[in-house]
């Protein structure tokens, strides 16, 4: 029998008293970093027989621990255990024996003096003195590459070159042989024959058959990719100071569309795949974090992140069955680095934010033009007055700019130190990020802290397991911009910036005793609570904190069958603390009685999936590889929620739940959970490299779905073709290094249901009788117990090529889709009398698109230039809706989804001859919008209502070109959106129609029969008899198309002479602006933006970082 | 070795320990109540009747902020300010369509409030005969049936006046396939308005106890269901119809039962105007609310659904200091101020209703405070002290210079301004006795009928000579006339000119806004017959298929 060394600890097979134990372990501990001492070696006197015919090695050592009483401990990764040995001897020493049986293997024994034997391997006791140097670059741009991988032959000794392409290695004697390898290279053997100093050239591996790309539930080499994967990997946007990954994303994936929900600090992104493909389920895709399905990527500290999935065509989501319709988003983290000395890497970054040029350029009127157009807008149909107001005499010398008071330079400040190492046993990789960002708004502020650790550890041959483990708490200050105006008018959600461009010009920001700006005359004047009440009183603050991760064990069953149980969770929670105190403002308005509120509001979620993986991997015969997957998988998410509110603290300094008065207290406490269960299967085939085949099959059960259909499937298949394989292609074509063509159909599935649809649940209500309030109930709320997931088919077509020594890389794809089933709402016609609208199944919808990829890079003699571009174009058209007009909606049938309807324009209306000569719109007279009468009828009316324009882009591209030379480098990224259009007309231009709020300059050009008659907007009318604002024309739609320069970044290597003397491997600085520009003929203060938003929306800032990234 | 892989397998998979599939499945809300099992007893009868009072208190459709104002706006009564909700001057200017108010309240959200009434309605008349409780007998489910029915019917026939057919749900939609209904007749869905009020005024009691005490009554379905029958007879005669002599018949029986029920309930003409429309009678003495919907003062739950007592905006010192006046954003016209007869004496209750330049509006406590004095003619400035009489100034409403004095409570007694409690009134015992002066009227029974209308004028604070008509058409005007001024202001007024079929002729004549000012006139831009009914909601049209659009829209 034996010991086992486990990780330091030993696991007595015998009851061996536990004093022992310690001892033995402590002298085991002295030897092995002190090998030399021989006290403790055992004297060679006993003599043993031994007769052992073709046993395990394994076996040997527990027959000698049986006849002798020696015991034998060995490290856990010695792999000779299953090597057959034979021995026969009588009366020999121990020492022989072992000499004997351990001849062959790279291993050394020692035997101590109380009868226990420790075997070593050869690596572990060698000394490593002999220092070697170098540097590994490309064979054929000469470029220097960094995070190669340098290992002594036969042992787990090794290092990595760092970003200058350098190395340093210990080696144990001067003959010995470097493997050097890296992901796209072939791998050198280099014999060192006493040289300490070598220049290391590599090949490119043209086949690039190393090159791993991160897959649903796995991973697949990119040459046997058969879907339609796009990939971001940390090299793409570590040179972008971002908060959020997905912000990283913007412009480096074709067919990947990230829209930023806001400028406000944290914020997040919302991301479109390929476009939209259905009207009323989300768009977005599903996010999977180290195999973790969690929706919290704000929570992912971007420096964490070694590459990111996008994962586009049906065949590579169907794995995702029930929720891959919008795609997958694939977040792996870094791991450990094996065969390292630990790497530490500290990264940071400091920056200022402002305005961006958009918004810069986005003018509000100032006073005198407001008052003016205020004026104007006074006068009545007939031309008489409906008020007349001493402008000069209430407001001389007022010009308040709402905007500058708000705002201030923001600042941005992150950190982030990371450790990452191991062996080929344990590896692993932590690190902890800090970010703060104070925005650009007043008041506004992000800040979060997140710390990951992720670990894999190989107990034998047999066993591993591991962890992803991310640890995130953040903060958020200030008030949102999802703006809530409403409620005539009265403002409920407080944000700065919308109401900033609201608030009138004429109205002093504070008075001369410091209180706020009271108003005169609230016909001319805003009805708000000041911007900068809100900054200074008002308390919004969010907080979350949460853990996301997995652990999990793969059990090697057999050769090529792994069995991995792995459990996942997603817990975070979420709490809001609200305090909007009693504002005491002279303005004559009721609300200023309104009493303080403070509310408190909480929300946690609870998300646990257990997934078991079967994996199959095999090759035979050389030419037939094949591999499988089967997976069980359970999935659980609960949320609860809890609100308070109350009113009226004694004062405003009292800013809690139990300082305010009990008589007006309302709470909430609401809860949701939903399951799925799944069975999965994948199968790969391919025959000698040339000819891939893969399909998949998902089976969904969701608790979402309702009772009668509870059970979905949804199956996919591709094929692929490697023509740069076959013998006719390599003979003839050698510039093409690979070749392959693919084709792919699935069948995914989306499923955005309410928690319960089968169930109608009750609503509460409240009504008064006898002067006490009761509680009531009713069912208003519909059910629907046949909802099912909506469905989508894609088909996809795609290319990969790579040309010139695999220099110049291009992707095309093209693709197909149609959504039916839909999810869809609002089916119910008022008069049923529902509070809700139910969901089910119905409309189609049909997309088709193509994808363009295309990178290049090469190195001539210093310079070095790497390109990347892509392009994405994507239509949509809804082809059913289900029997409905739902053209308020923006859906008809034969066009795309969103569409615009509304009048057809020819500008204004400047002179009589139109009025006489052509129909128009009811009481229209000059200076109007001349609308057009689309159906010839002779009558302008909602019947001339027509396709005005979409809302989607035609296609999105994006560009990036990094330039090097010797230690400097440049990269610039650019990001663009073409043929769509927005609607400019809303919250800052309402023609003084509504409350009196300010105006945007466009204004200024309205026409006015003696003042500017060739004015192209309306006139200004109060009452807008003829509806210049009240009907949706496409007077007010602008091409929102822009292209954005999203980054530039300019980076310098600090030369070793000084690193080294800093006892650094490596410390480069750079600068770095985002959102330098954006070209739009748009505008609003923003173009990017989900159309609807865009002036209830802060502003993308610019940000102007400076870095520095250093590692030990 | 092998065994020990097993065992490790077998912690592993106990570990990651899964659960039953059908469990994990099968969820069910855990956080609101559901269908199964609801109804019991007479507290939960309670709760779902009393829900068929809600949909009319929405913040976006609130019967009394939204719809009411609508009703005095769209009329003679009463001048939009210029600014503020599309909806609101759009009803001012008769400029409304198919999509009107979509997006604040306006005809969209009324017609929804009421179908939602429909709604919650046929779920407590469905349910609460299935309740589990043997001791809540059929006997005692009928009289909450009958609310339900009531509001049900309250419903129809504001449905019936403005938009004419709509489809008529008499069952609990309770399937997604049974939403879809076509226009019914408005003189079918009247007769079943009908229906459901003489089931009313069969089982309703005369006198709620305990918790249910605030219910309707026996004599709001008396009174309701007088007030159809004549509706329906107008209807008659508006769509062409034959039956309209055989309503009227019915309607002044039912009124005069409705009178003596009213009086048995123990509701009377109370004698004091001013007190009876002022929210200190609610709940202590007032006698003559019949029907109405209950607000609760600063409540939070409903209040903000209130609005009746918000100062108009404009007014400054020392107005809010004594306690603002008028809803916020509509005025009372000089023409219906000047409605009101003025010999042989003012109409007193003229002065109750609404407040004029010079009226004394109360006395100021506080600082010393001097604002501008404006008025038609032009300004100055007034000093106010501490314990100084204030009359109601022209500034405070420019829009008319006039302001609303009626369903109104001050608010400096109120925590929030949205949040009156004052009781908004649907049928009042002196419409009662209105109704039955038309019903009679209408038959030809003049003096009968004038009778009936001089007891409203004889209320000892109001003390108008009585009147006497010549034939039918004076007494018809003169009834007419009477429930303009008695009922201004309450929500009445585009009813009554849309059955009349008056609306034309009153909405084309130049209607005078400005109190002291010869050249304001109302600007309403309507066209007939189109505006003599409201558009079908867009959102309607669109989903519904069956659905077809009144003409002209």
């Amino acid at each position: 029998m034996k010991k086992k060394l486990n990780w330091g600890f030993f696991v007595p097979q015998r009851k061996i008293h536990k004093a022992i134990l310690v001892m033995k372990l402590a002298i085991f501990i002295v030897l092995f970093t002190t090998p030399n001492v021989s006290a403790f070696l055992y004297s060679q006197e006993d003599k043993i027989s031994l007769d052992i015919q073709k046993k395990s090695l394994e076996e040997a050592f527990t027959e000698i621990e049986n006849q002798t009483g020696f015991r034998f401990f060995f490290s856990d990764n010695y792999q000779d255990l299953d090597n057959v040995v034979s021995y026969t001897g009588k009366d020999v020493s121990i020492d022989s024996i072992l000499t004997q049986l351990l001849a062959d293997k790279e291993v050394t024994f020692k035997i101590l003096k109380n009868k226990i034997v420790v075997i070593t391997p050869n690596s572990a006791i060698s000394k490593q003195n002999i220092k070697v140097t170098g540097t590994v670059q490309d064979a054929k741009t000469n470029e220097l590459l960094p995070g190669v991988n340098i290992v002594i032959e036969g042992t787990s000794n090794g290092v990595v070159s760092d970003n200058s392409g350098k190395f340093e290695i210990n080696v144990p004697a001067a003959d010995v042989v470097l493997m050097v390898s890296s992901v796209g290279y072939v791998t050198e053997r280099i014999s060192l024959q006493g040289r300490t100093i070598l220049d290391i050239s590599l090949n490119p591996d043209i086949k690039q058959l190393d090159e791993i790309v991160v897959i649903g539930y796995g991973t697949q080499k990119k040459v046997n990719l058969t879907g339609s994967v796009a990939v971001v990997t940390s090299k793409n946007f570590e040179k972008e100071p971002v908060t959020d990954a997905l912000q990283a994303l913007q412009g480096k994936a074709a067919g990947v569309e990230i829209i930023s929900n806001s400028g406000q600090p944290g914020a997040g992104n919302s991301v479109r795949i390929r476009g939209i493909q259905s009207w009323s389920a989300g768009t977005e895709p599903v996010y999977v974090i180290d195999g973790v399905i969690s929706d919290n990527m704000n929570a992912v500290n971007p420096n964490d992140i070694e590459n990111i999935s996008v994962m586009k065509d049906a065949s590579s989501t169907a794995i995702y069955g029930a929720r891959g319709a919008n795609g997958v988003v694939l977040v792996t983290t870094k791991r450990g680095l094996k065969s390292a000395a630990p790497v530490i890497t500290f990264h940071t970054y400091q920056g200022f934010q402002t305005e961006s040029n958009l918004a810069k350029n986005f003018k509000m009127l100032n006073a005198a033009q407001y008052l003016k157009l205020m004026e104007e807008s006074w006068t009545g149909v007939d031309g008489n007055p409906f008020l007349t107001f001493d402008a000069d005499a209430a407001y001389a010398g007022i010009d308040t700019d709402w905007k500058e008071l708000i705002l201030r330079t923001g600042n941005q400040r992150y950190y982030d130190l990371s450790v990452a190492g191991g062996n080929d046993r344990a590896t692993y990789y932590s690190s902890i990020g800090y970010l703060t960002n104070r925005g650009m708004i007043k008041g506004q502020g992000q800040e979060r802290i997140t710390v990951r650790l992720n670990s894999d550890y190989k107990i034998n041959k047999f066993i591993e397991f591991g962890n992803s483990l991310n640890l995130h708490s953040s903060k958020y200050n200030g008030w949102p911009d999802i703006s809530g105006v409403g409620n005539d008018g009265i403002n409920v959600s407080p944000d700065p910036y919308t109401r900033a461009l609201e608030m009138t010009p004429v109205t002093r920001a504070y008075e001369a005793d410091g209180s706020y700006g009271g108003k005169k005359d609230v016909n001319i004047e805003h009805k708000f609570v000041p911007p900068q009440a809100y900054i200074n009183d008002c308390i919004n603050d969010n907080a979350e904190y949460g853990i996301t991760g997995n652990v999990y064990i793969k059990l090697k069953i057999l050769k090529g069958l792994s069995f991995t149980p792995r459990f996942s969770i997603d817990y975070n929670n979420y709490s809001n603390s609200q305090f909007i105190p009693k504002f005491i403002i002279d303005d004559g308005i009721s609300e200023n009685i309104d009493p303080n509120i403070v509310q408190k509001y909480n929300a946690s979620k609870f998300h646990w999936i257990t997934d078991y993986i079967l994996n199959y991997e095999n090759s035979f015969g050389g030419v037939h590889n094949v591999s499988a997957m089967l997976i069980y998988s359970q999935e659980e998410n609960k949320n609860e929620n809890l609100k308070s509110l109350r009113f009226n603290t004694l004062n405003n300094s009292l800013r809690y739940l139990d300082s305010a008065s009990p008589d007006f207290m309302t709470n909430a406490n609401g809860f949701t959970d939903w399951a799925f269960v799944s069975y999965v299967g994948r199968l790969n085939y391919n025959f000698a490299g040339k000819y891939l085949l893969e399909t998949s099959v998902r089976r969904d059960g969701s608790s979402r779905f309702g009772r009668n259909n509870q059970w979905a499937v949804f199956p996919s298949g591709s094929i692929a073709w490697r023509i740069s394989e076959e013998g006719f292609f390599k003979s003839v074509i050698n510039f093409v290094n690979n070749l392959k063509v693919r084709a792919s159909v699935g069948s995914v599935g989306f499923s955005g249901i309410a928690a319960y649809p089968s169930f109608s649940v009750l609503n509460t209500t409240v009504y008064t009788l006898n002067n006490a309030l009761v509680s009531g109930y009713t069912s208003s709320i519909p059910s629907n117990a046949d909802i099912k997931w909506e469905s989508r088919i894609n088909y996809n077509l795609g290319i990969d090529a790579s040309l010139l020594n695999s220099r110049l890389n291009l992707t095309a794809d093209l693709y197909r889709g149609r959504t039916t089933d839909m999810i869809i709402q609002t089916d119910i016609p008022s008069s049923a009398g529902k509070t809700e609208n139910a969901f089910i199944n119905g409309g189609e919808i049909e997309n088709r698109g193509m994808e363009f990829e295309l990178n290049f890079r090469e190195k001539r003699g210093d310079f070095s230039y790497e390109l990347i571009a892509n392009l994405a174009a994507s239509q949509n058209k809804v082809t059913n809706t289900n029997g409905q007009n739902r053209r308020t909606d923006g859906i008809e049938e034969g066009l795309p989804v969103f569409s615009l309807f509304g009048m057809k324009t020819h500008g204004i209306i400047k002179s009589d001859d139109v009025l006489n000569n052509y129909p128009h719109y009811p009481l229209a007279e000059r200076g109007d919008i001349w609308k057009e009468d689309v159906n010839g009828d002779g009558i302008v009316n909602a019947n001339d209502y027509t396709f005005i324009g979409k809302t989607y882009p035609d296609f999105t591209y994006g560009f990036s070109a990094t330039l090097g030379y010797r230690r400097v480098s440049l990269q610039c990224a650019l990001s663009g959106v073409q043929g769509y259009s927005m609607y400019t007309q809303g919250l800052t231009l309402s023609y003084f129609e509504s409350n009196p709020q300010n105006q945007d300059t466009r204004i200024l050009d309205r026409w006015h029969p003696t003042e500017n008659p060739d004015g192209n907007m309306p006139r200004i009318t109060k009452v807008d008899p003829s509806k210049n604002i009240g009907e949706i024309s496409d007077f007010w739609l602008d091409d929102a198309s822009f292209l954005r320069i999203n980054n530039i970044n300019i980076r310098y290597l600090i030369p070793e002479s000084i690193t080294n003397k800093l006892l650094m491997k490596n410390l480069e600085v750079y600068g770095s602006v985002r959102n330098l520009y954006t070209f739009t003929g748009f505008s609003g203060p923003e173009v990017d933006v989900t159309p609807g938003d865009i002036f209830a929306r802060i502003p993308q800032p610019r940000t102007w970082v400076l870095g520095l990234k250093v590692t030990f | 070795m092998k065994l020990k892989y097993s065992f490790l397998s077998l912690i592993v998979l106990i570990w990651f320990n899964s659960c039953d599939e059908d469990e994990l499945l099968n969820k069910s809300p855990k956080d609101q109540a559901t269908q199964a099992g609801f109804f019991v007893d007479a507290a939960t009868a309670r709760q779902t009747v009393v829900s068929c009072f809600t949909p009319l208190l929405h913040y976006e459709t609130s019967y009394r902020a939204r719809f009411m104002h609508a009703l005095e706006i769209g009329t003679d009564n009463m001048k939009n300010r210029p600014t503020g909700q599309r909806w609101r001057i759009q009803m001012d200017l008769w400029t409304f369509d198919a999509t009107h108010g979509l997006e604040q309240g306006g005809m969209n959200t009324w017609w929804q409030m009421f179908y939602q009434v429909i709604n919650n309605s046929n779920y407590a008349i469905e349910g609460i005969p299935g309740s589990t409780d043997e001791n809540f007998t059929p006997d005692m489910q009928q009289s909450y049936i009958a609310v339900a029915r009531l509001m049900r019917a309250f419903a129809y026939m504001n449905l019936s006046i403005f938009w004419g057919d709509v489809p008529l749900h008499d069952k609990f939609i309770s399937g997604i396939s049974e939403v879809y209904k076509a226009r019914s007749p408005r003189s079918e869905v009247m007769d079943f308005a009908i229906g459901d009020l003489e089931f009313a005024m069969e089982h309703l009691p005369k006198v709620w106890t305990g918790a249910d005490m605030g219910l309707p009554t026996k004599a709001a379905g008396a009174g309701l269901l007088a007030k159809a029958l004549l509706w329906a007879a107008d209807f008659q005669l508006l769509d062409g119809e034959l039956d309209a002599v055989s309503y009227f018949t019915r309607a002044e029986a039912i009124a005069d039962e409705a009178i003596s029920i009213a009086d048995e309930c123990g509701f009377s003409m109370m004698d004091d105007f001013k007190h009876m429309m002022d929210v200190s009678s609610q709940h202590v003495d007032n006698t003559e609310f019949i029907l109405y919907l209950e607000f609760k003062e600063n409540s939070e739950a409903v209040g903000e659904l209130s609005n009746v007592g918000i100062v108009e905006r404009s007014c400054g010192e020392p107005q809010i200091s004594i306690y603002g006046a008028g809803w916020q954003a509509v005025f009372p016209t000089r023409d219906l101020f000047e409605s009101f007869e003025t010999t042989p004496k003012v109409d007193p209750r003229r002065g109750f209703s609404i407040w004029a330049p010079g009226d004394f509006y109360g006395i100021y406590h506080g600082e010393a405070t001097t604002y501008d004095l404006s008025t038609e003619a032009g300004g100055g400035t007034l000093t106010v002290q501490d314990g100084d009489s204030v009359n109601y100034d022209y500034g405070w409403s420019q829009m008319t210079n006039l302001n609303i004095k009626k369903i109104w409570e001050p608010v400096k007694e109120l925590n929030n301004g949205r949040e009156s409690g004052y009781d908004l009134p649907l049928l009042r015992y002196a419409e009662l006795l209105l109704l039955s002066a038309e019903a009679k009227i209408e038959n030809g029974k003049i003096n009968e009928g004038m009778a009936q209308l001089n007891r409203v004028r004889a209320r000892p604070s109001v003390d108008m000579p009585p009147l006497t008509a010549t034939d039918q058409t004076d007494a018809r005007n003169k009834l007419r006339h009477e429930r303009r001024v008695e009922l201004c202001l309450e929500g009445h007024r585009y009813h009554d000119l849309l059955r009349w079929d008056i609306v034309e002729e009153v909405m084309s004549r130049p209607i005078l806004t400005k109190y002291g000012n010869d050249l304001s006139f109302k600007g309403q831009l309507c066209t007939f017959p189109k505006n003599k009914k409201w558009p079908i909601p867009q959102e309607e049209m669109d989903a519904n298929p069956l659905m077809v659009q009144n003409p002209g829209y």
